[in-house]
């Protein structure tokens, strides 16, 4: 699997990851094992501070017979939760401060704005862009107002980065002046 | 997983008459025989909260209108909201103060000033909000009541003429002697008989000339559906209703209620659940008597062929039993056979029949050769598990009807031939009677004796697609 990977300060990104493609992680930001990460139609950058849960997929591809289009870079903000099993594909933006919660789907050419929630289980295949603070939730994906910015609680990011180099091998930049 | 359950290949006609799947059935064990929900009547015990499982009595429950007084849902997905706290400093030198508000951990709903003001203790006194509205329906529900009471005055004041000539029983009937004792006291006299009796008087509601005119915008405005709460939402709280999201009000969680079941013919508990506890103190579901058919295998069915179908059986219960096979009859399909009675059974009532038993309808697409003789299944064993060498004698079987058999488990071949004018997707129906023997282990207040056995037929009908 042809891949580049660049590491941000900080970051921590486990062994057990399939990335195809270019790849960049922000500072700070933690990836667990078992995730997918496929940036076939242009790079992903992932910015800062995010924390990427188990079998999470990120797949950025063109869609069947649109192979030869211009590579798009797929921009991911900062501070983005995305718990276990969340899927997102093909989306054209995602913004700051979400939080995809577990087996939420996105799908393709949604942009999702900041301080968003994507509830448990939501699958959705619209294009109409999430505005900020949007919450959705339920099986029909029903969107309202947040009224608190999603957060994750605290000492949650403290332990995750003691905990998890004492168990998984951690990925490290191949150009060593690139990173540290 | 449970999913299987809800297949209708399988089903049970009802004594009423009714098609259920068997874990639908009630097995009355005074009757011997299968009860549905139609067939026994419901009765309410408790009422509780399904959060908190407070227990009320239904006086109290009518009281709180049937709501928790401390368990509140979402009004936005309703889930139940927890409560969460932080603390704040409202004056500088002063120590910080707990604060809690409630957060819906599903749908990331929290309570927000100025609606819900965040509470200093934890248990809340959460601010129920009042509808404008609450002293004209408290009116109009009063004003219902003594409506409806004078009709009941009115109705018996009707009836008196049919007493003849005693009247003693007018005594208590119109609490003459209350009347009596308030003579006594000084009291003056209420009219129980209803010919003073006045109801209260409502003003009726007015229209008002001047309603206020919607502001110019109100079709222009670009809507934002974030902020529009959905139809549910305002279904919720019927009274209030509120549009806009920001309006949204915890809602008071709904009270359940436990239920006990009662045979409707012979009048004993077929269900009954145990105060304060989530369990049971008398469970008589078919699920634990009558043996579970689950079809194993089924060769393909060709109209006018036969094929053979693999049924197994599984029986529940703690002691063995037998069955045999009968084919259904459709002219004796709505025969109802006397209830069955256990000899020296002790009655609460005499029998009654059920109100109206549904006259079955069934149309049957094909034959079916069920196994002959009694077939016996032992009991169900739950240490047979982990026990290599259980064999179940087999000398009796019959090779040509037994398939194979394992603890409490028997597998039966059955021939089954669709009819000739079968059409292709078409589901085949089939039917046949099962008798269970029944063993009774149930203690007899009045003569004990050894347990007994009953023959229990059971008519169970197959639905078998048909997809060639």
């Amino acid at each position: 699997m042809s891949s580049k990977v660049k590491i941000g300060q900080g970051a921590m990104v486990c062994k057990e990851i399939k990335v195809k493609g270019q790849v960049s992680f922000g500072a700070s930001t933690i990836i667990h094992p078992g995730v997918t990460l496929i940036a076939e139609a242009g790079p992903i950058e992932i910015g800062e501070n995010n924390i990427i849960e188990e079998y999470v997929n990120i797949i950025h591809k063109f869609l069947p017979g649109d192979e030869q289009s211009e590579p798009v870079t797929l921009k991911i903000g900062s501070n983005n939760v995305f718990e276990v099993y969340s899927t997102i594909e093909g989306v054209s933006s995602i913004g700051d401060n979400n939080i995809f919660e577990s087996k939420s789907f996105v799908g393709r050419n949604l942009s999702i704005g900041n301080d968003c929630i994507i509830g448990a289980g939501c699958h959705l295949t619209s294009t109409s862009p999430i505005e900020d603070g949007t919450c959705v939730y339920g099986k029909n994906c029903t969107r309202q107002k947040a009224f608190c910015k999603p957060s994750v609680p605290g000492g949650h990011r403290e332990f995750l980065i003691k905990l998890l180099p004492s168990y998984h091998l951690l990925r490290k930049n191949k150009n060593p002046i690139e990173g540290n | 997983m449970a999913s299987y359950m809800f297949q209708k290949t399988i089903t049970s006609i009802c004594t009423c008459g009714l098609q259920k799947l068997l874990p639908d059935l009630f097995f009355c064990r005074h009757c011997i025989t299968l009860r549905c929900d139609f067939c026994v009547s419901h009765e309410i015990d408790t009422t509780y909260c399904p959060h908190c499982f407070e227990n009320l009595s239904s006086t109290e429950a009518k009281h709180k209108k049937n709501r928790c007084a401390s368990c509140l849902e979402c009004p936005r997905c309703f889930n139940t909201l927890s409560t969460r706290s932080y603390s704040r400093t409202p004056e500088p030198k002063k120590p910080p103060q707990k604060m809690y508000y409630l957060l819906c951990l599903f749908c990331n709903w929290r309570s927000h000033e100025p609606n819900i003001p965040d509470q200093p203790t934890s248990s809340g006194n959460w601010p129920v909000n009042k509808n404008p509205d609450d002293g004209r329906i408290l009116d109009l529900i009063n004003y219902y009541k003594s409506v409806s009471l004078k009709e009941v005055f009115d109705k018996q004041k009707r009836n008196t003429k049919h007493y003849g000539r005693n009247y003693m029983h007018f005594l208590e009937k119109f609490g003459l002697n209350a009347m009596m004792a308030r003579k006594k006291v000084g009291f003056p006299n209420f009219h129980a008989d209803g010919t003073g009796f006045s109801t209260s008087e409502i003003n009726p509601a007015e229209a008002i000339e001047n309603v206020p005119e919607l502001s110019s915008n109100t079709f222009e405005d670009i809507v934002d559906l974030k902020q529009i709460s959905t139809l549910e939402q305002r279904f919720a709280t019927p009274e209030l209703q509120a549009e806009n999201t920001d309006d949204l009000f915890p809602i008071r969680k709904h009270l359940r209620v436990k239920h006990s079941l009662r045979c409707r013919v012979c009048e004993h508990n077929v269900v009954k659940p145990e105060y304060n506890a989530v369990k049971f103190k008398i469970k008589h579901l078919a699920y634990y008597y009558v043996p579970e058919i689950k079809i194993i295998k089924c060769e393909p069915l060709l109209a006018g062929k036969w094929s053979s179908l693999v049924l197994k059986l599984c029986n529940p219960s703690q002691a063995s039993t037998a069955v045999r096979f009968e084919k259904l009859d459709l002219n004796a399909i709505n025969i109802i056979r006397e209830p069955r009675q256990l000899e020296g059974e002790d009655l609460i009532s005499t029998p009654k029949q059920l109100p109206e038993p549904i006259p079955i309808v069934l149309e049957l697409q094909g034959d079916i050769i069920v196994p002959e003789g009694e077939i016996k299944i032992a009991a169900r064993d739950d240490t047979a598990e982990y026990d290599d060498t259980n064999e179940v004698n087999t000398d009796n079987d019959d090779p040509k009807y037994v398939y194979w058999r394992k603890g409490n488990k028997v597998a039966l071949k059955f021939e089954v031939k669709p009819n000739e004018n079968i059409k292709k997707n078409e589901n085949v129906q089939l039917g046949f009677v099962m008798h269970f023997m029944y063993s009774d282990t149930m203690l007899h207040v009045i003569n004990p004796k050894q347990p007994q056995t009953v023959l229990v037929p059971i008519k169970i009908v197959l639905n078998l697609p048909n997809s060639f």
